[in-house]
């Protein structure tokens, strides 16, 4: 049972954050062609983190098979040290 | 046809119900249709409550324009098997945490829960909670991401928000832009923790 104080039914935001505190070490890959949420992880964890690298023969992530990319996810995970929780 | 990302459950007000419904990728035709063209319909609400309310000017549509770039941007909603959108989020991963040096956060840029459930506006409110369900989305986001759960907000703080951020662990960090009222939070790994082992619905793992 949850506590009235933590029910939130409003509004919160409304604008982006203070170009200071984006990361500079992050490393966009908008050459890459997104066309599942398999490929959207991926490219976000290589785009947030530095240290994993993979260099890709083709820029259009669907001529990868599903195992292989599971695989690949499945390493990045195991580098940064995340049990991934379900949000799918 | 929306991307389904989860199945979760909301709380019906009227009878106390957990209800499945689906947290989705929102599209700018989902968000002119079922948000800007409808949410602000509410036919016992005074005009100048609706005005008083901070996001009652947001177009949705432009926000999932600029959240759409890459993988970095994300803009969802939670979907009710009636057919209407609940509440929606936009969020950012390329931020760094104001309360840990060298670490990322996720920044939400935009959050609503939908006027028809906000009590303060309606008599009858549909659902409850919803606003709390899309943060716990981003801080699972945050999480999966290696992002170890933080999340960053602005806010005004009302005495309402106060106590929920408060209840939630978030931490004020500091204001940035005082002339707005809006005050600055940051859940941090600890908190982030702390909320998801409370919350056992999400302790599958993928």
């Amino acid at each position: 049972m949850i506590s009235a104080d933590e029910i939130f039914d409003g509004f919160i935001g409304g604008g982006k954050p203070s170009e200071n505190y984006i990361r500079k070490e992050v490393v966009l890959f908008e050459d890459l062609i997104i066309s599942s949420e398999i490929d959207r992880k991926m490219t976000r964890l290589l785009s947030l983190h530095p240290q994993l690298r993979v260099e890709f023969r083709t820029k259009d992530l669907s001529n990868l098979d599903e195992k292989t990319k599971e695989a690949l996810l499945q390493d990045m995970y195991d580098i940064l040290g995340v049990t991934p929780l379900s949000n799918e | 046809m929306q991307d389904l990302l989860k199945t979760v459950q909301i709380l019906r007000e009227d009878n106390h119900q957990n209800i499945d419904a689906s947290i989705i990728r929102l599209s700018r035709d989902f968000a002119r249709e079922k948000i800007d063209n409808t949410w602000w319909s509410l036919s016992e609400t005074p005009e100048e409550a609706i005005q008083a309310e901070g996001d009652s000017h947001w177009k949705w549509e432009d926000i999932v324009l600029d959240y759409s770039d890459n993988s970095l941007y994300d803009c969802i909603a939670l979907l009710s098997p009636e057919g209407y959108l609940e509440g929606a989020m936009a969020y950012q991963f390329n931020v760094e945490s104001k309360l840990e040096k060298g670490k990322g956060s996720i920044y939400i840029g935009w959050l609503a829960s939908a006027p028809h459930n906000r009590g303060w506006l309606v008599s009858r409110p549909q659902y409850r909670g919803i606003g709390t369900i899309l943060l716990y989305w981003a801080v699972i986001e945050s999480y999966n991401a290696g992002l170890e759960g933080r999340i960053s907000l602005q806010s005004l703080p009302t005495a309402s928000t106060i106590r929920f951020y408060e209840s939630k662990g978030f931490v004020r960090t500091d204001s940035t832009q005082p002339a707005m009222g809006l005050v600055d939070y940051e859940l941090p790994k600890s908190a982030a923790s702390a909320w998801l082992k409370k919350t056992e619905i999400y302790h599958d793992k993928c």
